[in-house]
């Protein structure tokens, strides 16, 4: 392994081994404290535009499998970890994760303090740039500091066409912000007969298609450098068809249901938070990531209500809305990677998609 | 909360064996510390002389050293009528020992509670083919097991599922009574074996899941049904190999997070079933292949596992379940100013990985069979805390091995190729170096993976930590190599003997080029949090965590992994010391690498430092601690040897571990009579006197009596010789002359030794005094005359007490195997009436 370094946007240099591609890439940096999945974790599209730091400390134990893609063109843009480990387990053609990296031009860094690197970010308080160089000259810190990351980053990742997902239940329009496959593997797992719609899917395209329901989907970035047409577009599906938002897709319900978003200083990506489901009042776990939180000083309440809440920072982890079969959650439902104890929620949407059948 | 649980009885887990070592104390010590906080008396039964808890008076109400059995327990309940019983704390017997009050009724009359787990649960736990029903009634995955009585249906079974199979008693009189049954041939025995071993004369027939990897899941459940996950484990070798012999890893270095959801699933699904409040250990077996698993067992009480997981994640498993039983909820729970808010709901994550390897106890039972099979043959158990997998290995096995592995490496070499398969195909103990040893001629992945059924991942590690050695060994003083070692966790040890040098050597060196060690701290978010435990390991990083402990402090060297001889006694011995320490305003320091050891406990310990305990690890700790005192057990020889030559400020303390009782290997009465000397004064102990064999009709070594029986004449003549013999000490400390009766009245003067730490606690017990906190009040020397006067007079007129020493000769298979007093795994003492 060749050396190669983690640069931030503040001067730091943490010196490692390079793996996967030799690509220069600048992203934010973040860190996930979940100890499994990190094939999914690094397949998702959340990650688009970011470095992500693996705090668990091997990383490529289990190679890469065929089947656990959450997409099949990822668009992170690095993965630092403290020890790689080179390992093909994957039973059809071996594949290790150092080679997968490099195929899909991702550039990683192994041998570094990742623990040091989670306590800078989290001293930082914001968003830090950074990064994977071949070496640490001035140069390299110059491109770091010029470069502007994308705010449209859902164009960079969603289908730009619509494809369908065939299947023999319910019929579901998903919309794609940065779509996670776990999502549909849910869906087809209830055998719905699924249409994924590009983002920019107007209220008309998605009526034509005449669904039971509409789930939108996780993505990366900021919400608000989205059209607003998104938001009415929402505004507009709501009222008729059964809807069912993830993540990005929360934080876009809750806004088009007039609350804001704000940036968390520091953000949170791990499985290990317990999360108060509030109709219940019991403790679930379920995969988090991503940047932005719906801001429960601006949630109507005459209009939402709150469904979860993060235990640790009291966050909003889901919202329903008191009028429409709507509602939303911040976390991943689907699990992958992460606990399934929040799968039943696909079950609920299926059900409530049920319910409206039977009352038309 | 429940608001009448005023008293708690808990039931001890006994004299340690192959199955268990101090955990069970170290938790029983913190639950009850807990308690004590919130105003609940305990009562504790347990007759295990090492235990720190039955003599921890200023926690534990009642201490009551009687043997565990249910007549003793109804005379206790009667005489202190709890409100509670706590069975989760005494191993599998005290499952059974609670089930018996259940049918005896005084449970129901009285009202007791029981805490952890519903009486339905206890009597699925002690019978398999109930919880089996059970598991089935949920469709949990299991594989079948049928009961049969009899050797002609036990074969059509046997027939009906394929071998192997394997053959288990039901209501097993003793522990050990699994076989594995490879083929017909073997049937015949295993069940003749297993019907004699059943209580109920029934044997249970079950297909073997050989070969399957292991997984072990820690699942926590509060009484308002809240659940989490505290750790999944894996073990490296498959399912055929005990799990306490294998070596095991936290986090799982091998499994797909489907894997692990689905087996977290079924995890919760049955704590929730079985409504168990506490900790629950789900083991399963996993076919790699096909991702299908099964539940192998499910123990919803204390055991190694638990400390494992406590001490390599750093969350306080004891002290929450303690409020787990006192009824509180998860959500209520508060850890205090060094964890966030709800800490006690994250589950925890780990940015290091904890390797945990078995301790054997061959080297003073040669004659045992080193081969693994599903009894479990280690005796104790160390870990090692890493970056890697590789790191944490090499410290694991720097800390359960004398001899750096380069020596065991040596060993394989001389197998010829048939020893060598033959050792693949049936494992042994240490076969981590036969693996090293198999890859270094040349066998490939798929191969040894195929003989092995381990994980080819394991095999990367295995060869890289191979090419390593090789790498150091060919490049002798090498500065970017001895960069790579340290990085990777190679000792200055190792490093010294493939260098032809020595460790200060390969030091200086290090020092040289500014390669300084950092510690960081075992913190249960991953550093998503600030939050602090006292738990440290060390790696050659960027960011130390690690700093100088308040003064004064006194850092303690742990006595390691069981062994054998000293069992636990060195963990007693070390954990009153460090009480004492606590006591009188040290902070105190622990190095250990034992997760079991009742030393590590929170309340014992301000700082861990979870690391082999060699001169280079202890030295760069003192470096940072720089405490006041530092003790070291006297077996640590090279340790002490790299502190002399080593220039150092604090005072060093060797604690007697090394001295084996001298009463050993006569067949005559010895006697010894004990000393407390300050190096002025000495002062009696009394005397003890080895116990007559009653079918041997010689005299044991490791069965002893206090007081000795000795007449007036006797006692004042051998007393006056033994007194000038202490006087002669240079050294403060325990002492003991001893005698031996060469006929009756005619006493042989055998010599001074320190008392043996074994022979401290049961004097402890049997006097009521509390010998190895004035030890250490005598070494710091804050105990003057006086004060030892005064404490003396508190002896407890306890009457006369024995102890008897346990062996591990049944697990280990060992026919007519002598009890010596090198080969005690645990032992039990009782108070007798004269």
């Amino acid at each position: 392994m060749a050396a190669r370094y983690l640069i931030f946007e503040d001067g730091s240099i943490f010196a490692g081994d390079g793996f996967g591609a030799p690509a220069v890439t600048f992203g934010e940096v973040v860190f996930n404290t979940s100890m499994f999945g990190y094939q999914e974790i690094i397949t998702n599209q959340i990650y688009n535009n970011q470095i992500l730091v693996f705090t668990q400390p091997n990383v490529g134990g289990t190679g890469i499998q065929r089947n656990i893609y959450e997409t099949i063109v990822p668009t992170i843009k690095g993965v630092v970890v403290r020890f790689l480990s080179n390992v093909a387990t994957n039973n059809v053609r071996r594949l290790t994760l150092d080679q997968y990296l490099k195929q899909m031009n991702i550039p990683g860094i192994a041998n570094v303090d990742t623990r040091a690197i989670v306590h800078k970010l989290r001293a930082a308080g914001k968003p830090l740039k950074g990064s994977i160089v071949p070496v640490p000259d001035d140069h390299a810190f110059d491109q770091l500091h010029a470069t502007v990351l994308t705010s449209q980053q859902v164009a960079q990742v969603a289908t730009p066409k619509p494809y369908p997902n065939p299947g023999v239940g319910k019929s579901v329009v998903v919309i794609d912000f940065g779509l996670k496959n776990g999502v549909l593997r849910q869906l087809s797992r209830r055998k719905c007969n699924v249409t994924v719609l590009p983002y920019s899917a107007t209220t008309d395209e998605i009526l034509r298609l005449d669904p039971d329901g509409v789930v939108l989907s996780t993505g990366p970035g900021d919400p608000t450098k989205l059209k607003a047409s998104v938001l009415k577009t929402i505004r507009e599906v709501e009222e008729k068809i059964p809807l069912f938002a993830i993540g990005l897709g929360h934080e876009l319900f809750a806004m088009a249901n007039g609350a804001s978003v704000k940036r968390m200083p520091v953000e949170h990506h791990g499985m290990n938070h317990p999360i108060h489901e509030v109709i219940t009042d019991h403790v679930v776990y379920a995969t988090q990531g991503g940047g932005f939180q719906v801001d429960p000083t601006t949630v109507d309440r005459s209009k939402l209500f709150v469904t979860y809440t993060d235990m640790l920072d009291n966050s909003i982890q889901g919202l329903r809305h008191r009028e429409f079969p709507a509602f939303s959650v911040q976390f991943f439902p689907d699990g992958a990677p992460g606990p399934d104890e929040t799968n039943g929620l696909f079950d609920e949407f299926i059900d409530i998609m049920n319910r409206r059948e039977a009352q038309r | 909360m429940t608001n009448d649980l005023r008293s708690v009885l808990i039931i001890g887990a006994g004299a340690n064996d192959v199955q268990h070592g101090d955990e069970l104390d170290a938790a029983t010590f913190q639950v009850a510390t807990e308690f004590k906080k919130q105003g609940i008396r305990t009562i504790l039964v347990d007759d295990n002389p090492f235990s720190v808890s039955l003599e921890s008076h200023d926690i534990i109400e009642h201490a009551c050293i009687a043997a565990l059995d249910v007549d003793n327990l109804l005379e206790i309940i009667d005489r202190y009528n709890p409100h509670a019983i706590l069975p989760t704390l005494g191993n599998r017997r005290a499952f059974e020992l609670t089930q018996k009050l259940l049918e005896k009724g005084v449970i129901q009359e009285k009202d007791i509670q029981l805490l952890g787990v519903p009486d339905a649960t206890i009597r699925q736990i002690n019978n398999p083919v109930l919880l089996s029903r059970t598991l089935h009634a949920m469709d949990a995955p299991m594989k079948s097991i049928v009961t049969v009585n009899n050797y002609q249906d036990a074969l059509q079974e046997a027939n009906q599922l394929g071998y192997p199979v394997i053959i288990r008693s039901v209501l097993p009189k003793s522990s050990s009574t699994r076989q594995i049954v490879h083929d017909r041939s073997e049937l015949a025995t295993a069940v003749q074996k297993c019907l004699k071993q059943s209580r109920a004369e029934q044997v249970l027939v079950q297909q073997s899941l050989a070969g399957y990897k292991e997984i072990e899941v820690m699942v926590q459940r509060d009484s308002s049904g809240t659940m989490m996950m505290l750790s999944m484990i894996e073990d490296m070798d498959p399912i055929g190999i005990h799990a306490g012999d294998s070596v095991a890893f936290n986090p799982p270095q091998t499994l797909l997070d489907r894997q692990i959801q689905n087996m977290r699933d079924v995890a919760f699904a049955i704590t929730r079933k079985l409504r168990i409040v506490g900790v629950n250990h789900v083991q399963f077996a996993l076919n790699p292949n096909n991702d299908r698993f099964y539940v192998i067992k499910n123990s919803p009480y204390f055991d190694r596992m638990t400390s494992f997981v406590a001490q390599s994640t750093g969350y306080p498993i004891a002290n929450v379940c303690a409020e787990l039983y006192m009824g509180k909820r998860l959500r209520q729970i508060d850890l205090g100013d060094d964890y966030i808010h709800h800490a006690a709901l994250v589950e925890p994550t780990m940015d290091h990985i904890a390797a945990r390897v078995p301790v054997w106890g061959f080297n003073v039972i040669p004659e045992a069979n080193r081969q693994l099979a599903t009894e479990k043959k280690s005796v104790g158990t160390v870990f090692g805390i890493g970056r890697s997998p590789i790191e944490a290995m090499f410290k694991a096995i720097e800390s359960s091995y004398q001899e750096p592995a380069d020596f065991h490496l040596q060993a394989q070499r001389k197998l010829s190729d048939d020893e060598l398969v033959m050792k693949l195909v049936h494992p042994e103990a240490g076969r981590l170096f036969t693996l090293i040893e198999a890859m270094r001629r040349g066998y490939s992945v798929e191969e040894l993976a195929e003989m092995t059924k381990i994980d080819p991942f394991y095999f990367d590690q295995i060869d890289r930590m191979r090419l390593l050695i090789e790498d150091v060994n060919k490049h002798p003083m090498s500065e970017p190599v001895l960069v790579k070692a340290k990085y990777n966790g190679l000792s200055n040890k190792l490093i010294a003997r493939l260098w032809d040098t020595t460790p200060e050597q390969v030091y200086q060196m290090s020092a040289d080029h500014q390669l300084m060690t950092k510690y960081k701290e075992i913190e249960p978010s991953g550093g998503e949090f600030t939050q602090h435990t006292g738990s440290f390991y060390s790696a050659l990083e960027d960011e130390n965590e690690a700093t100088k402990t308040a003064q004064p402090s006194a850092m303690v060297v742990g006595t390691g992994g069981l062994r054998l001889g000293l069992s636990n006694s060195g963990d007693y011995f070390v954990a009153m010391m460090m009480r004492q320490l606590h006591a009188d305003g040290f902070h105190t320091v622990v190095v250990n690498s034992n997760p079991s050891s009742v030393n590590l406990s929170y309340p014992v310990a301000d700082k861990r430092y979870i690391e082999p305990a060699t001169g280079e690890n202890v030295l760069q700790i003192l470096r940072i601690e720089q405490p006041q005192y530092l003790f070291v057990p006297a077996s640590y020889t090279d340790l002490l040897a790299a502190l002399e030559k080593a220039d150092i400020t604090c005072k060093v303390v060797v604690i007697p571990d090394d001295d084996l009782p001298m009463l050993d290997d006569y067949s005559n009465r010895l006697v010894a009579f004990n000393y407390l000397y300050d190096g002025k004064y000495a002062y009696p102990l009394g005397a003890i006197a080895n116990l007559l064999s009653m079918d041997q009709l010689k005299y044991e070594s490791t069965a002893i009596r206090y007081p000795a029986e000795l007449s007036n004449n006797d006692n004042q003549q051998l007393s006056e010789k033994s007194l000038g013999a202490i006087m002669d000490q240079k050294q403060p400390g325990l002492y003991q002359v001893i005698f031996e009766e060469k006929e009756e009245g005619q006493f042989q003067e055998h010599g001074v030794q320190p008392m043996p730490l074994p022979e401290i606690a049961f004097l402890s017990k049997s006097l009521g005094l509390d010998l190895t906190a004035i030890y250490t009040r005598i070494m710091t020397g804050k105990a003057g005359e006086e004060e030892i006067t005064e404490f003396l007079k508190h002896e407890g007129n306890s009457g006369s007490a024995t102890y008897r020493a346990c062996f591990p000769f049944k697990a280990l298979h060992v026919k007519d195997g002598k009890p010596a007093v090198n080969k005690i795994i645990g032992a039990r003492m009782q108070f007798i009436n004269d």
